[in-house]
């Protein structure tokens, strides 16, 4: 079984450290390893970190972004030789937390393009902290790094609810709308972070159509969301989506959904700008009717070709 | 692999890993039936831009144009990029 990996990533300063320490003071994070980027000369979060888990490594090159792939990619295999080697305790767990300026997808990228890391990791999700203090502000400037953590995450934690509740109900509201599907949690210094291994694999979407840009535009970021009655060909998804993903991968910002293919169990399909996570077999269907959902979170995009394309070439109208 | 020619299977993708992980994994008549429906529904789509794609082996995807100009794919992310090689231009699938 491939080591799940969790991402931990926010803008700077929305409280991704106080996260990861109530995170890995879990009992079912006893055997996590971390790595932390941390952008600056000196690695402050190590620090807050290191004596709760013995098994931090600080990526001390900065911006954990496409240069650092690289290293990235030896901090990994290190990690899984010294536990090969039983120099390190038998690790379960892998936490990331990424600098407040990084972009998920080249991680997302790195674990899964190396053939060595791809079989013994997994990116289980990718949890992204937003500020309600200021989160507002940062959806209506429209901040490219901000949209691509916040489209990335499978779980959505809005950090200081208890300083400015009405600001987090604001922000909480623009999000469900924004990402339709995605589970938003409200979270206060004092609050006890849930289990997200238990969380469900995918929320239910509110909207079953598209949503135009005027209604959830942030920044020019807006999505669409497709409910489909009948059965899915998965290979014309196949050839559709890896289709549009090279033309336009920089402008989905993110892909998610549960799709009907004509088999006893649905396949939840997640995908972050240009890379697809591995498809996955659901043993139950989440909801009722066996329908289709597809959420779909662009930039400089129009929704309503993507819809039409969708049903042109996948379901053949 | 080929034993005759050395060649790999086909490279993984995560549309076909999905068929292949599946019940379907050992079905070899069932993976040739997809890969047919993927080259067909590929077809379909390139026919305006006068592109050929036909299977090579099993393991990889030829693709040829109207000046005969061709290329190799092993996967659907290379087919794409052999398009684009061929053409000139991307293939748009909000265009098509």
């Amino acid at each position: 079984m491939p080591i799940p990996v969790t991402l931990l990533t926010g803008f700077l300063g929305s409280g991704k450290t106080t996260v990861l320490q109530k995170m890995l003071a879990q009992e079912n994070y006893g055997d996590t390893a971390v790595l932390i980027n941390e952008f600056g000369e000196v690695g402050i979060d190590q620090q807050l970190v290191a004596p709760i888990s013995p098994n931090v490594v600080l990526l001390d090159s900065g911006c954990l972004c496409c240069q650092i792939r690289g290293e990235l990619k030896e901090t990994l295999v290190e990690l899984l030789d010294a536990r090969a080697a039983q120099r390190v305790p038998p690790i379960q767990k892998i936490v990331i937390e990424t600098t407040g300026l990084a972009e998920p997808t080249p991680i997302v990228a790195t674990i899964q393009a190396d053939p060595m890391l791809t079989h013994q990791l997994a990116v289980a999700r990718t949890i992204t902290v937003v500020d309600a203090v200021n989160g507002n502000e940062m959806a209506d400037s429209g901040n490219r790094i901000w949209t691509q953590q916040v489209s990335a995450a499978d779980v959505l934690l809005i950090s200081k609810t208890d300083l400015a509740p009405e600001a987090a109900t604001t922000l909480e509201n623009r999000l469900n709308a924004l990402l339709p599907g995605i589970t938003i949690l409200r979270h206060s210094l004092n609050d006890a972070l849930p289990d997200f291994a238990e969380l469900p694999a995918v929320s239910h979407p509110a909207g079953t159509s598209y949503r135009a840009p005027n209604i959830t535009a942030h920044g020019g970021v807006h999505s669409l969301a497709l409910r489909i009655s009948e059965p899915i060909d998965w290979t014309a998804f196949g050839v559709w989506l890896s289709a549009l993903l090279h033309v336009h991968g920089q402008s989905v910002l993110r892909i998610k959904g549960i799709l009907n293919i004509d088999e006893d169990y649905p396949v939840l399909i997640n995908g972050v700008q240009h890379m697809i996570y591995p498809p996955q077999h659901l043993t139950q269907w989440p909801y009722e009717p066996h329908d289709s959902q597809l959420v779909i979170i662009m930039t400089g995009l129009e929704s309503e070709k993507i819809e039409a394309s969708f049903r042109r070439q996948v379901l053949g109208e | 692999m080929c034993g005759l020619c050395g060649m790999f299977g086909e490279e993984a993708h995560w549309a076909t890993r999905l068929e292949n992980n599946g019940e379907q994994s050992s079905d070899s008549i069932q993976r040739r039936r997809l890969r047919t429906h993927r080259i067909t529904l590929i077809n379909r789509l390139l026919a305006p831009h006068h592109i050929k794609v036909s299977d090579w082996q099993g393991v990889q995807y030829q693709l040829s144009g109207a000046t005969g100009k061709t290329a190799l794919a092993e996967n659907l992310s290379e087919i794409w990029l052999a398009v684009e090689s061929i053409s000139g231009r991307p293939f748009d699938p909000l265009r098509a």
